[in-house]
């Protein structure tokens, strides 16, 4: 693959290997051009700057932190999306760009890739991120001590030949072709640049705002940088993120108005939102709340259970009740909005008939079998309970145990038999990485197909978009015919905001207000 | 005075009062209700019919919850098991503590100072840490609640047994039937029970409307029956959300429970009323035999 | 407070012991109350060990693998044994050092004092305003006995007692918030820093549902209790001796009958102690109800500790003092024969 030079990338014209969509990238470089995507909401006025931004935000707790090693709920995505950059981002068309980098090149064989850090990009305390920065920060994410989230997606680094080759390039050498790891880090689990010695307690980034204060399960504050990189963003000059406990109290505090916007609504507050003269935004997120189910345990075991389980599942009714017929229908197959996903493979229905001759075949009549749910994410708990009226139909009998979030992710996570899960979007073949290789770290159907597997390491060493697209095309087809996941829809991420709040974007990547993108906000 | 089904005479005598008829009334329509109702529904509970919170209609009169389940099945089918676990852990609660407080009564000395002491302990514990954790730790199982909500009333129970008890103890007839040679245990049951029946039949009452309350509070929570079972407590909390659409969905469960609470709080006021013959609401019939058990206890001293 | 007085002069004693049982009361109570706080933080300990999962697992959440789990376990200190990990918690304790949060690392003091102290506020303020408006109306009630401004309290008083606490939350929120009028905030979020006296608007609501609460149940005891002194032999006699009506039911009704109410305050403080959870998650009120489920879920053990000590702490403390009261002004308990 060549390089992509800066002028193409402004002149949307580079195709090939960098980017998945044909279509040319997204221009996000400083000057006077931001990230732009399909669909923007109509805005009033032009931006101004000004103001503070008040944020109402659910999943907080007293765990929460500004490391962006670790980053684990929504609130602490939030704080990290705008306390620093990370190379590479997704913007609201799920279209990876690059960020603070400015370049990503692999070699012929992929198995070394060049990166270069803009120029001019300058910490909280005013020094500017060259190499020495971006090379700590790696080794902090791979740190065997106390590995990063985004330890996976550089899986075969070899740190002791990281080379530095000028003052804001340097060249990662991996143990093995590795052509998706551009796509890799296009997502919240990623490399967030931060100056060497970072210190948790004292963060600073190169991101638009600083932080000014932060009490762990109740408020962070930040202030505006003046001197981001990406100008005039970002536009407001506080940030103030608070966290409440459930949606009930985030929805009142909006309707009195002691917050500006709100993250991660149900469907059912969308009229008294609305009817109170606040805004709600739909959008079409890639995130995806699977039911999971263990392909090397009874009564899974048998691919036929499983068929028959998903032929169980009325999507769209499904939808209809838990998300007010928001959302996009599903096919048991992940990365939706990745151009390498196959829309020719026949959308799965409800066929009940076919799903019990499938079980009738496989010796499994009448079936029981618990699934496991907790509120970890929106609607989570509903579908389950949607999903046991629906089996049902098939005469299997579904017993559902609610656990709590920490129970659920405990000790038995990823041991469940049945249960459910939740994942931000990511491009495909990463999302097999985390998920579908028994090499991956998050394996919850212990899926391990020898020709999947092979075919992904064919697609690790292949640089042509094209021909990587027809292999991901086969492993999508071995996942609708053999996987472990039930996937009837990617639920809609709806948010809500006041009427003063400017530059609200419907977008594509599954968390709320395009991956927390304040920076891109005004106020009226 | 020998009194083998003399708190059923009590019962009768309170329920003549205006006071008991109107509680009875009240408590008994919620009670039959949540017994009868899972067989009268005129839908599946679990089982989504309509749009989410949908309004009432003639079909479904009381509208529809936050899965499209027709509220007013569930309303019918979610009172038997809250009922249930309220009853069962008031009768654990009160069991437990009339064992000790009238065996603390009659023993006297050591042991009533070890178990009053344990009592003391037992109410310094932050009831809602010590339910929270065996929840966390245990799961939110239907026999943990009972078990758990039953132990935090029996201390404040034994208080009160104790200081009513000691009454009896004291008297003349308790002295005679010792003396002609009966075990303990005979005549803790068998004459010292049926005197402080009274007290007895008031703290039933009060704990049971205390009980149902709790597990409302920790269904709430979420921590309490868990779903998709219909349950009046869960259901408040589950629909709240949609509260502006269809609010008969969150009133109804609240309606009935406060129902059920106020009728239960009224009946058990004519039991105490008819047992003492005066003008005490019944909580005070509790604190005041709570207060003069604590002195009784250092009266000895003052003596 | 003639009526005390008289009482206390009536007693006999010998003996330091003897001579001063309100000393002796409050040491006992004091030394069992030490007692307790010891036994309810081992098994409290002891419960938190038993949980499923740790703090590991709560820190890392849905992002936990097998080697970010050990790192923060060993990070954490917990994969030393129980009994050492206790020990150093109550060697710190007893040194006044609570430890540090698994959950952020920050010391347990300084994150939950605050906390602390914006529950407390609300429930001595909801104490306070609670046992006012609704003891003054249950004194008015009983010298009005019989009026409809009686019957009418008596029955709103038994209607609230039937509510469960969230729903009057709720319905204040709805009234005063959201839907009817837009006066108060909806949510009471103080900001970390800041007193709970320096936003008396956040406070309006969730004192009001707490004094709401309560207020039956100390109605309802001030009533019954002043009606009783009302009629007791006492008072008949100061009455028959011609005192003006107001002087009687001010003078001698009223202090015989403080102390039943004053037991009912108590046991009522004991009660928002425990209950104020709910009131603290309707409003996300930052008190130490919403701590405690917060750190049980994060299995943050040294913060669990803490929140119980205060609890228990609280609780031995109101019982002393209620006790105190109820020994100055209960009757002797008859003697045998």
């Amino acid at each position: 693959m060549r390089t992509v030079t800066r002028r193409e990338l402004l002149s949307g014209a580079a195709k090939g290997g960098l980017a998945l969509s044909a279509g040319g990238l997204i221009a996000a470089c400083g000057g006077s051009s931001k990230t732009t995507s399909s669909h923007p909401l109509p805005s009033a006025t032009k931006p101004r700057h000004g103001g503070t931004l008040t944020i109402g935000l659910t999943g907080g707790s007293s765990s929460d932190t500004l490391d962006p090693n670790s980053p684990v709920n929504n609130t602490d995505y939030a704080r990290v999306a705008n306390l620093y950059d990370a190379l590479v981002w997704q913007d609201a068309n799920a279209r990876p760009y690059l960020r603070v980098a400015e370049e990503m090149t692999p070699n012929k064989d992929a198995t070394t890739w060049t990166i270069r850090l803009r120029k001019g990009v300058l910490f909280h305390d005013g020094r500017e991120a060259t190499a020495d920065d971006l090379i700590f920060s790696i080794k902090r994410v791979v740190n065997p001590k106390a590995p990063g989230e985004a330890a996976n997606a550089l899986h075969g680094i070899d740190t002791g030949g990281i080379r530095k080759l000028d003052r804001y390039t340097i060249s990662v050498p991996f143990s093995h072709p590795y052509s998706t790891f551009f796509l890799s880090l296009a997502n919240n689990i990623t490399i967030y640049l931060v100056p060497v010695g970072f210190d948790p307690k004292r963060p600073i980034g190169t991101g638009p705002f600083k932080l000014v204060s932060f009490t762990p399960g109740q408020r962070s504050v930040f202030a505006r940088w003046e001197h981001y990189w990406d100008q005039p963003l970002p536009y407001v000059d506080q940030l103030v993120m608070v966290d409440y406990s459930d949606e009930s109290s985030q929805v009142n505090a909006l309707l009195a108005g002691q917050v500006d916007c709100v993250n991660l609504l149900s469907q059912d507050v969308i009229g008294s939102v609305t009817s109170s003269g606040k805004k709600i935004v739909v959008s079409d997120g890639g995130g995806w709340n699977p039911f999971t189910m263990r392909v090397d345990q009874p009564p899974f075991d048998d691919v036929r259970v499983r068929q028959a389980f998903r032929l169980i599942v009325d999507r769209p009714k499904m939808m209809e009740i838990v998300f007010g017929g928001h959302g996009t229908i599903g096919n048991d197959i992940f990365a939706i909005w990745d151009s390498a996903y196959d829309h020719g493979i026949p959308q799965r229905q409800q066929d009940i008939e076919q799903a019990k001759h499938l079980l009738k075949a496989a010796g499994r009549e009448g079936l029981t079998v618990q699934l496991v749910t907790a509120d970890i994410a929106q609607g989570v708990v509903n579908m389950a309970q949607v999903f046991a009226q629906q089996a049902a139909l098939a005469g299997v009998k579904v017993n559902l145990r609610k656990v709590t979030v920490t129970d659920f992710y405990g000790p038995n996570y990823l041991k469940w038999v049945f249960a459910q899960d939740y994942w931000y979007y990511q491009p495909y073949l990463p999302q097999v990485q985390q998920a579908t290789l028994p090499t991956a770290p998050f394996n919850e159907t212990h899926f391990d197909n020898p020709r999947y597997n092979a075919l992904y390491q064919q697609a690790l060493s292949t640089l042509d978009e094209a021909k990587r697209t027809e292999i991901a095309h086969e492993m999508q087809m071995i996942d609708y015919t053999e996987g472990g996941y039930i996937i009837p829809f990617f639920p809609p991420v709806i948010d809500g905001y006041g009427a003063n709040v400017q530059g609200v974007v419907r977008s594509k990547v599954g968390s709320s207000f395009n991956d927390w993108d304040f920076r891109s906000m005004w106020l009226t | 005075m020998r009194g083998g089904w003399e708190w059923l005479g009590l019962l009768a005598r309170a329920a003549r009062t205006p006071r008991g008829v109107a509680g009875i009334t009240l408590a008994g329509v919620v009670i039959l209700l949540a017994i009868v109702g899972p067989f009268v529904a005129p839908h599946q509970p679990t089982v989504s019919v309509t749009a989410t919170f949908a309004p009432p209609s003639s079909a479904y009169p009381l509208g529809a919850d936050d899965l499209g389940r027709d509220v007013l099945s569930r309303v019918l089918a979610g009172g038997w098991l809250l009922l249930a676990v309220a009853a069962g852990s008031t009768a654990l609660g009160v069991g437990a503590g009339v064992l000790v407080g009238i065996a603390a009564a009659y023993f006297g000395g050591v042991t009533d100072g070890v178990l009053m002491r344990l009592v003391d302990v037992l109410l310094a514990f932050p009831q809602l840490v010590f339910a929270l954790l065996l929840v966390s730790v245990l799961g939110p199982h239907v026999w943990l609640i009972l078990v758990a909500v039953g132990i935090s009333h029996a201390p404040q129970v034994a208080r009160v047994v104790r200081a009513a008890a000691l009454d009896v103890c004291e008297r003349d007839f308790v002295r005679a039937v010792e003396l002609l040679g009966a075990p303990a245990r005979r005549v803790m049951v068998g004459e010292v029970l049926p005197n402080v029946l009274s007290v007895v039949m008031v703290e039933l009452g009060l704990r049971f409307t205390y009980s149902i309350l709790i597990i409302a509070g920790l269904s709430f929570l979420g921590f309490g029956i868990q779903p998709p079972a219909a349950n009046w407590g869960l259901m408040i909390n589950e629909n709240r959300i949609g509260l502006v659409a269809n609010p008969w969905a969150v009133v109804a469960p609240v309606l009935l429970i406060a129902v059920l609470t106020i009728g239960l709080n009224t009946f058990t006021d004519a039991i105490a009323r008819t047992s003492l013959g005066v003008e005490r609401p019944a909580e005070q019939l509790a604190v005041v035999a709570g207060v003069s058990g604590e002195a009784a206890s250092l009266g000895e001293v003052v003596r | 407070m003639s009526v005390l007085t008289a009482r206390m002069g009536a007693v006999r004693l010998r003996g330091f012991g003897r001579r001063h049982p309100l000393v002796r009361l409050v040491v006992m109570r004091a030394c069992l109350g030490v007692v307790t706080l010891w036994l309810v933080s081992v098994v409290i300990f002891a419960a938190t060990q038993a949980l499923p999962g740790n703090a590991a697992y709560a820190v890392l959440g849905h992002t936990a693998t097998p080697q970010r789990l050990q790192a923060v376990e060993a990070e954490l200190h917990l994969n030393r044994p129980v009994v050492s990990q206790y020990e150093s918690w109550i060697g710190g304790v007893l040194r006044g050092d609570f430890g540090s949060s698994l959950a952020n690392g920050e010391s347990v003091a300084a994150l939950i004092g605050p906390r602390v102290v914006n529950s407390a506020v609300l429930v001595v303020v909801s104490g306070v305003i609670g046992t006012l408006i609704a003891g003054a109306l249950g004194v008015l009630a009983a010298a009005r006995r019989d009026s409809w401004f009686d019957h009418v309290a008596s029955v709103v008083a038994l209607g609230v007692t039937a509510l469960p606490e969230f729903v009057v939350a709720i319905a204040l929120v709805i009234l005063f918030s959201v839907l009817v009028l837009h006066a108060l905030p909806a949510v009471s979020a103080i900001p970390p820093g800041s007193e709970p006296w320096q936003n008396l608007k956040e406070l309006v609501l969730p004192v009001a549902t707490l004094a709401i609460v309560i207020a039956p149940y100390i109605f309802r005891m001030a009533r019954g209790a002043m009606v009783e002194a009302m009629e007791s032999d006492y008072v008949e006699m100061a009455r028959l001796k011609g005192l003006t009506r107001r002087r009687v039911l001010l003078l001698h009704a009223f202090p015989n009958a403080i102390p039943p109410v004053v037991q009912v305050v108590g046991l009522n403080l004991l009660y928002l102690a425990g209950g104020i959870v709910v009131v603290e998650y309707v409003f996300n009120y930052p008190g130490v109800g919403a701590a405690l489920v917060d750190a049980v879920s994060n299995r943050d053990i040294p913060v669990i500790q803490f929140v119980v000590l205060v609890l228990t702490a609280f609780y031995v403390f109101v019982n002393i003092i209620t006790d105190v009261v109820a020994l100055l002004a209960s009757p002797r308990r008859r003697t045998a024969g």
